[in-house]
């Protein structure tokens, strides 16, 4: 059974003439990895605001056709009772943070507190997801003296202390260091072997491609592809930003300068043996 | 001799008594220079922005900015020479309006209605907002909020400006028209500092690489020599910045720029 079920979804937000997203159809199981690229303004945070049901349930908004987790409408759900199970990280870290915690550690301990776990579990997941995120040494550190990128880290850190079945991640390695954004990425992204799903919302490709099965590419809140990573490759790459070794491939291949048959390079690492491929077969 | 548009002298800055984050930077930035400054997240970087504008002051050592001690210049003083682009373009907006917002540097200058008018008429036409103009900014989406952030950086019209990764909220559309302004800012001779962490960026617009690590500049000078380090690289992936990289495996001289790569990929795969 899928964990996330969308069948011609529609939202139009409250005050607003037309549609923000216009069916949508695409489903997410459990351990699933999609990413869901796009320009701004395409409506990556509106859908990803949807799925953590913050939308229409704490935000107005109209919607029709199917939207449901695990074959219940998002719509009208518990918020405190769907944040048990999904969790979203936006990108904007500061909005994530709590306020009311006086240590890194007291703040990713926010969630599982609330959810009345004995104190012991409490530690192991705080312990857990510090690790995780390579926030150990910060752990006693004022929450509002962080940095970007180290507040996003706990942002994140916070959002896995909660053991959710599906994190969406909006933008959510956008102030990290190139470094740190592969290894945190890397080490989420494992964590779907135990069963999370794992929904990215990007607009950078070479982030996107590396771990997720497929890409959604939305444009003006439609959905104008659905796809595996090198299928949406050419016209992801109109849309989003990518490294430019990848960017050189997409030209080459617009431009006609491609061996039929040889795949796009997914990341900055595999494109050398692309390119090479294209010139030797 | 030409003054530096930025310089620090044995600069040190602490949030917190027990764990100096800068210590004893120096740096200067000549006036028509494009200088990137990386490091790892909580490296100082952003701080050491808010010193270079003013918003804060060194706890030793001294900030010159066109000539001016930020530590005994006043705040108008320092807005005519610097101009900082936030790292969160919401903590910068404090208009209502979007022409408002572009507009509120100049008028805060002083200049008249027609003066104020005529640079955010021309900021928004560089940065793509001019239909925008009357949009609240929380309304628009992060790139043209970004956008927004740049058009008032335009319109404040500074020898200096600072830019706290500037390329983030951008599509791939606005991020053309970002760099296209950045290439004309450059040729206008306006000395930039830029912090960011997409290194293929780095490259193409740095004329220099400042890396701050440990609470001072450990390595100063051109973008493949010291993006090198591996503090700055994802080690997974391939070397960033990805194209010098690209050209060197596929034997092909070594280029920055996608156009200069697409001539030289045409003529090798003919």
């Amino acid at each position: 059974m899928a964990l996330i079920r969308l069948d011609r979804a529609s939202l139009t937000r409250s005050g607003a003439l037309t549609t923000t997203l216009t069916g949508l159809t695409f489903d997410i199981v459990a351990g699933d990895t999609l990413a869901v690229v796009g320009g701004s303004g395409s409506g990556k945070t509106t859908l990803a605001c949807w799925l953590a049901g913050w939308v229409p349930n704490a935000m107005q908004a109209r919607v029709s056709g199917v939207a449901c987790i695990d074959d219940m409408p998002l719509a009208g759900q518990s918020m405190a009772r769907l944040a048990e199970r999904v969790q979203l990280v936006q990108a904007n870290p500061y909005a994530g943070l709590t306020g009311c915690a006086f240590s890194v550690a007291a703040e990713v301990a926010f969630g599982p507190e609330n959810l009345g776990l004995p104190e012991a579990e409490i530690r192991t997941r705080v312990t857990a997801a510090l690790e995780l995120c390579e926030l150990s040494d910060l752990a006693e550190r004022q929450p509002a003296s962080l940095s970007g990128g180290e507040a996003q880290r706990v942002v994140l850190a916070a959002a896995l202390a909660m053991q959710p079945q599906l994190l969406l991640l909006d933008e959510a390695f956008s102030r990290l260091a190139p470094a740190a954004a592969g290894r945190l990425l890397t080490r989420v992204s494992a964590l779907t072997k135990g069963g999370m799903a794992l929904v990215l919302f990007e607009k950078q490709f070479d982030l996107a491609a590396r771990v997720a099965r497929r890409i959604l590419l939305l444009d003006g809140g439609r959905q104008q592809l659905l796809d595996t990573p090198a299928a949406a490759f050419d016209q992801a790459l109109d849309h989003v930003r990518a490294s430019d070794a990848l960017r050189a491939a997409q030209r080459a291949r617009r431009a006609g300068r491609w061996r039929e048959g040889v795949l796009p390079p997914l990341d900055a690492a595999t494109a050398p043996a692309r390119f090479l491929e294209v010139l030797h077969g | 001799m030409v003054e530096p548009a930025l310089k620090f002298e044995s600069v040190s800055f602490a949030w917190d008594a027990a764990h100096p984050l800068l210590k004893g930077v120096s740096l200067e930035i000549a006036p028509n220079e494009c200088v990137a400054l990386v490091g790892r997240n909580g490296a100082g970087k952003s701080t050491l922005f808010k010193l270079a504008c003013g918003l804060l002051k060194p706890a030793q050592g001294r900030i010159d900015v066109g000539g001016v001690d930020t530590a005994n210049a006043r705040a108008p003083q320092l807005a005519r020479q610097v101009a900082l682009m936030f790292q969160e373009a919401e903590r910068q907006i404090c208009q209502d309006r979007v022409a408002a917002e572009v507009g509120f540097a100049p008028r805060l200058a002083g200049f008249d209605t027609g003066e104020v008018g005529r640079r955010v008429a021309h900021a928004l036409e560089v940065t793509g907002l001019s239909d925008r103009a009357g949009a609240h900014p929380l309304d628009l989406n992060a790139g043209e909020r970004r956008l927004l952030t740049l058009a008032s950086l335009i319109a404040q019209d500074t020898a200096l400006i600072l830019l706290d990764e500037p390329t983030r909220d951008f599509d791939a559309p606005q991020l053309t028209c970002f760099e296209a302004w950045m290439s004309a800012a450059q040729r206008d001779g306006r000395a930039m500092l830029f912090i960011s962490h997409d290194l293929d960026f780095v490259a193409r617009h740095a004329c220099r690489v400042l890396h701050l690590s440990g609470g001072d500049i450990v390595a100063n000078g051109p973008a493949d020599e010291v993006l090198r380090h591996p503090d700055l690289q994802d080690q997974e992936l391939m070397a960033a910045p990805t194209l010098p990289a690209l050209c060197q495996a596929l034997e092909l001289p070594v280029c920055t720029h996608l156009d200069a790569f697409e001539q030289q990929w045409r003529e090798r795969f003919h």
